[in-house]
């Protein structure tokens, strides 16, 4: 088809786009006009001529011209700029950081759509970059797709990729011409074969990214950090590297998305077993169970987090999931870095009719026995590829060869396949946390493919661990950016309340301060953790005439400082929580906020969100209110000075008198909530104490509960649903809550089992009273730690509570199943949890404070901000307990001890026990067990390993919930090179 | 244009009279001239314009969908639209019905198969935009230009869906020429002895029969049926003129469709 261009008026033509658009099998033809324009600089310093055509732009800004005239020179001293195409960005992201290489980089916008298309993630960090750099590295977008001597018209046969290949060799041919007379050289930057045998023949000047590399005067620090990709160039010498191994090959779009709709392909995301790196489950709505996935043929390169399509095996090869421990350290341990072993293939063909009829059987076959129905993967519909810590396997490492080699990088998450990477450092990177980047996992590899990107420090030390468990759980910890900061009020540290809040001055600057409630004679106090700074709440009680109680939950009054739409609120909204390590904090919000303006510090007056109740005798609510108001605390307790003021008699003042009446209504308010059905869980939670000179860990203790621990906690309870009360009544579309799912049966079954067989009890599951009281009938008169174990073990059967907003559930499906409540939100914590500010800022208009931003109250943009609530709070939660566990590894380091130990589940070859004292769980193996592996017989219907105790012939049986008593002492894994809890029975 | 009773009956005697006299001078076997423009909406598969001397002009968009051919048996849809008339007024609705019925009768639907489940499902959609004599044989070398230019998109999943199911995707540029045998019509009218190819509108005001033949694969092909013209002088017809009609086309086909294939 001829198109043609037609100019609309000076400088600018309009031409047409067509293209044939397949969508759940249609095909659409769409045509977009197009229009190019004459007025695109160059933007390269060195030019004269762009300069002359530049208009302003819709905020009435020039644009700046960022390419240096005196450019970066290569070995040979020629002055140049680059032009790179879409998957040389996509696969060296990271070299492009790198402030050591690559200035004056130009990218085609062609390339910057397709990098879009492909990985939004590295289209973020590449837009940041261009944004950010233009003093130092200078890279520019060039808008080639609307320059008129730039755009390329598609020809027929040409595929869309080489048109746009077509369309960047275009821009660099266009680039060198522009800047002749500038001296400057353009070089294209392709790895692709096709493309860069065109461009030489074009006469550009072209270059593969390690060929640009060794141009560079500083080739040699780079090098490394290059990716490690099957690139035409490597193919053929690295072929002995690879063999008749072979993965399956995926489907094509068309069979998956015939598949998917004649319901015989199933989409989901693959969760890798924690304790068998080779084993996978797929939950799809269909199955009322997760369908497994077993082996590396099965598994087909996928990572845990991968959206990926299954496909139902025949019933013959359904298994029962694995009760063997593998982990990708200890699997194939000798693997040779430079060559991969052979497999068997067979192959087995069957209809779309007979795999209808296997669906059938699966759903059956789920509800009855042992077997369950295994699948394959066929397809992966998304990559969740991101940065990875882990350290280089040191026996992959060969010690007398100084030069580039491959090596094995062993990932500190336990499900991933380890990572071939190709490096000149191997030997000087050995006992260090590295961060790694995957880049590809060609079928012919048995371990996908990767590049070093940094390192982080010495293995166990404690800088390199707390970085890589941040890493490793997605958890921002770099300052916060200026503009960030920007946002904080002038005053800084010296910020104050008004002394008088009709204070015309002060009502001038603040026109909302009227509608705030001057609360400063109340008696408030606040009981936090000992050491506490981001004080967010506070209380106070007060006797009224007619013998009720006022109470007061006063809660610091982040949205103030905080508005809607600031790159304060999108920073806040990104993190969404803050995480606490044993000894570091990664706050939510900048400091001065946390710990300063917005806490409820003693002794001075802040402004708060105050939830006011009048109570009567019973803790029955009589009235509730909710204002803005200004406080002043009088005094901030630690739960054991608040308890030890309570408990003495000598105090009479008023304060006191308060706080006793708080805690006798908290005791009421928690007797209802336990009536109603509230769950007691536990959770073997430990506190790690620290050397206060030192910052050496000295000891852990098992978290410690006093009666003041509730007193706060019912109250915040009780604030948090009268808000989310009021809030659904305001937004009963948006408003933005917390609810937790009752637990389906299926997930209490093992357990149940367990318990069965093993004890004679059940857990009760019709509704959240009668689990609760099943959990209490759980005792064994012997030992009084067994029903916290079996708390415990309840708590892992649990589904995790989750943030939402009122629109996306029905009401019925609001209820907290732990709290046994019907509506549930977090108003309290605003300093170090988003969904506080939101509930703060839905509350404020609920009572006519100020109007809702309009975010809040659209149902797609609450549902993104959920879903990054959910997650970045269960990272939080994983980055926590890792640290704790660290530490909990650092101090056993010392001590070596026998304690008391629980074995919660026993494998085919090993026995994993929980030791409450360390809150640490370990897998004691099969050959730390026995010499004997041979006399091993393992009942998987009972629970039960018997082998032949080590250094004598008895027959010795371990069953599940088995009391022992293991050595702890904490080893140094020679392989990972990972410090974990080492536990031997005894 | 509204003729007079004297006027009607001139020119009914002239074309009784052997060889008829045409008001514009044509043989009985002679075309108006026509223009054809294809190709030329960006949106549609495939397009045509044709504009007769005498003003009528037509319109005709292909447009193509992916359809189950299990469901949907009916594999071409016409539809007609002609200015200034109802769409339910009688023109229109035989035209429809006769377009319809041809391209559904005599195209081979086979040429629109994708795969073993899916077809391409054709919409064509004719725009009468002025007409001033009958315009099926307008239409119908419309819907010929149009088809005969229309690009489909290019099948790039397999054929063969039967067994292991699979969603037809297709090329994202590259289009496929349809390659299908398309029906043309003709209507001829029959004044007395003799039969009249392209009547303009004042012959067919005195015709006494219009007789429509389809031409489909280098032969005459089904329908051949008479077509009312007018009201005032339709009479009965005499065989003889049926035969004379086939005869003309036949020799008179090959020719059009070699101007049209052009």
């Amino acid at each position: 088809m001829v198109l043609h261009r037609k100019r609309l008026s000076d400088g600018l033509t309009v031409t047409q786009k067509v293209f044939v658009r397949s969508r759940n099998g249609g095909a659409t033809k769409i045509v977009r006009e197009h229009y190019l324009r004459n007025d695109i600089p160059c933007l390269s310093r060195a030019c004269k001529k762009c300069i002359n055509i530049v208009v302003p732009d819709a905020k009435n800004e020039l644009p700046v011209f960022v390419l240096s005239e005196s450019p970066q020179k290569l070995v040979d001293g020629r002055k140049h700029y680059v032009v790179l195409d879409a998957n040389i960005v996509l696969q060296a992201i990271d070299l492009l950081e790198n402030p050591a290489c690559f200035f004056d980089v130009i990218i085609p916008q062609i390339a910057l759509d397709e990098i879009r298309n492909v990985s939004y993630p590295i289209y973020t960090r590449l837009r940041t970059l261009c944004r950010d750099s233009n003093d130092t590295k200078r890279l520019i977008i060039f808008h080639n797709e609307f320059h008129e001597d730039t755009y390329v018209e598609r020809q027929s046969d040409e595929s869309i990729n080489d048109r746009n290949d077509r369309a960047i060799r275009k821009t660099c041919a266009w680039y060198g011409e522009h800047l002749k007379s500038s001296g400057i050289s353009t070089l294209l930057l392709t790895n692709d074969r096709g493309n860069l045998e065109r461009a030489i023949k074009e006469g550009l000047d072209a270059k593969t990214l390690a060929q640009y590399i060794e141009l560079l005067p500083e080739a040699e620090e780079v090098k490394d950090a290059l990716p490690n990709l099957e690139t035409f160039s490597s193919r053929e010498k690295d072929v002995e590297a690879r063999s008749e191994f072979k993965f399956p090959d995926y489907y094509s779009t068309a069979r998956v998305m015939g598949g998917i709709k004649s319901g015989v392909l199933y989409q989901g995301s693959v969760q890798i077993s924690e304790y068998n790196f080779l084993e996978g489950q797929v939950s799809l709505p269909n199955f009322t169970k997760p369908i497994l996935i077993l082996g590396q043929k099965n598994l087909n390169r996928a990572f845990n987090g991968d959206q990926v399509v299954v496909e139902l095996l025949p019933q013959t090869e359904w298994k029962a999931p694995s009760t063997v421990v593998l982990d990708s350290e200890h699997f194939n341990v000798n693997d040779n870095p430079d060559g991969d072993e052979n497999q068997n293939e067979r192959e087995d063909a069957i209809s779309d009719k007979q795999r209808r009829l296997l669906v059938q059987d699966a759903i059956q076959t789920q509800k009855s026995g042992k077997v369950q129905p295994t699948a394959r993967i066929v397809s992966i519909t998304r990559r969740s590829w991101r940065q990875y810590v882990g350290q280089i396997a040191p026996n992959s490492v060969d010690l007398q060869n100084g030069g580039t080699q491959n090596a094995f990088v062993i990932l500190m998450d336990r499900s991933l396949p380890k990572i071939r990477i190709h490096t000149r450092r191997a030997r000087e990177l050995l006992n260090k946390r590295i961060v790694i980047a995957v880049d590809s996992w060609p079928d012919t590899y048995k371990y996908p493919l990767g590049h070093f990107v940094r390192e982080l420090g010495e293995v166990e030390s404690v800088e390199a661990e707390t970085e890589a468990l941040l890493l490793e759980h997605d958890v921002e910890y770099r300052p916060f950016s200026k503009k960030v900061l920007e946002c904080l009020p002038v005053e800084g540290a010296d910020w104050k309340a008004p002394e008088d809040l009709s204070d015309p001055e002060a009502t001038a600057k603040d026109p909302l301060l009227a509608k705030r409630r001057d609360l400063r004679d109340k008696l408030i106090c606040s009981i936090d953790p000992p050491g506490c700074v981001d004080i967010d709440d506070a209380l106070h009680a007060k006797q009224l005439p007619n013998g009720n109680w006022e109470v007061g939950v006063h809660i610091a009054d982040v949205t103030h400082f905080v508005k809607a739409n600031t790159p304060l609120d999108t920073e806040g909204a990104e993190r969404s929580t803050s995480v606490y390590l044993v000894d570091k904090r990664i706050d939510m919000l900048p400091m001065l906020l946390g710990t300063n303006l917005c806490s409820l510090k003693p002794y001075v007056d802040r402004f708060a969100f105050s939830v006011l109740w009048e109570l009567d005798a019973n803790a029955n609510i009589v009235n509730v209110d909710f204002t803005k108001s200004v406080i002043k605390s009088r005094e901030a307790f630690s739960y054991e000075q608040a308890q030890i003021r309570i408990d003495d008699p000598n105090q009479v003042d008023e304060l006191t008198q308060g706080m006793r009446a708080l805690l006798q209504l908290s005791i009421k308010l928690k007797q209802q909530r336990l009536d109603a059905g509230a769950l007691n869980l536990a959770s073997p939670e430990v506190k790690v104490h620290m050397d206060s000179e030192t910052s050496d860990p000295g000891e852990v203790e098992v978290k410690k509960l006093l009666a003041t621990n509730s007193l706060v906690e019912e109250f915040m309870l009780l604030a948090n649903q009268s808000v989310a009360r009021k809030i659904y009544e305001a937004f009963p579309q948006t408003a933005m809550l917390r609810r937790h799912a009752a637990p389906p049966a299926t997930n209490f079954e093992s357990l149940n089992e367990m318990l069965q067989l093993r004890k004679g009890m059940s857990i009760s599951l019709e509704s959240s009273k009668a689990l609760a009281a099943s959990l209490d009938r759980c005792v064994d008169p012997n030992d009084p730690y067994f029903n916290t174990l079996v708390r415990i073990a309840s708590t892992r059967c649990m589904m995790a509570a989750q943030y939402f907003y009122s629109g996306a559930y029905s009401y019925a499906d609001y209820r907290h199943y732990g709290l046994a409540v019907g509506i549930y939100t977090h108003f309290t914590s605003p300093i170090r949890r988003f969904c506080d500010v939101v509930a703060h800022r839905q509350l404020a208009a609920a009572i006519g404070y100020e109007p809702l931003d309009l975010s809040h109250r659209d149902k797609n943009k609450m549902e993104f901000l959920c879903r990054n609530m959910n997650k970045k709070h269960r990272n939080a939660q994983f980055a926590g307990r890792a640290s704790i566990e660290y530490y909990v590894g650092q101090v056993m380091r010392n001590n070596e001890s026998e304690e008391t130990g629980y074995v919660i589940r026993v494998f085919h070859n090993g026995i994993v026990v929980l030791v409450p004292k360390f809150g640490v769980e370990g897998l004691i193996r099969l050959e730390n067990l026995t010499d004997d592996e041979q006399s091993a017989e393992f009942k998987a219907d009972e629970f039960k390993l018997s082998f032949k105790a080590k250094g004598s012939e008895k027959i010795k049986d371990v069953f599940v919930f088995d009391k022992v008593t293991v050595q702890v002492k904490s080893v140094l894994d020679p392989v990972t090179s990972k410090r974990t809890a080492q536990l031997l029975l005894r | 244009m509204v003729m007079s009773l004297t006027e009607k009956r001139y020119l009914q005697e002239s074309l009784l009279s052997k060889p008829p006299v045409r008001p514009d001078g044509r043989n009985a076997e002679q075309f108006r001239p026509i223009e054809i423009f294809t190709d030329f909406l960006p949106t549609s598969n495939g397009s045509s314009k044709i504009v007769a001397s005498d003003g009528t002009e037509c319109v005709v968009s292909v447009k193509c969908k992916v359809v189950d051919h299990a469901i949907e048996k009916d594999l071409i849809v016409v539809d007609v639209d002609i200015a200034g008339r109802r769409d339910d007024s009688p023109l229109v609705q035989e035209i429809s019905s006769i377009l319809n019925r041809v391209l559904l009768l005599q195209t081979d639907q086979e040429q629109l198969r994708l795969t073993k489940k899916y077809s391409f499902k054709l919409y064509i959609d004719v725009l009468v935009l002025s007409s001033y004599s009958h315009p099926l044989t307008l239409i119908s070398f419309a819907i010929y230009s149009a088809l005969n230019c229309t690009q489909l998109p290019t099948l790039i999943s397999s054929k063969d869906d039967l067994d292991v199911a699979e969603l037809p995707t297709f090329h994202d540029y590259d289009m496929t020429e349809l390659n299908i045998a398309v029906p043309i019509m003709f209507t001829l009218a029959i004044c007395g002895q003799n039969v009249i190819v392209d009547p303009a509108s004042s012959e067919s005001d005195v015709a006494s029969n219009g007789i429509l033949v389809t031409w489909y694969n280098d032969k005459v092909a089904a329908p051949v049926r008479t077509i009312g013209l007018n009201e005032e002088y339709t009479r009965g017809i005499n065989p003889q003129s049926l035969a004379d009609s086939i005869q003309l086309i036949e020799a008179l086909a090959p020719k059009v469709l070699g101007a049209l294939d052009s």
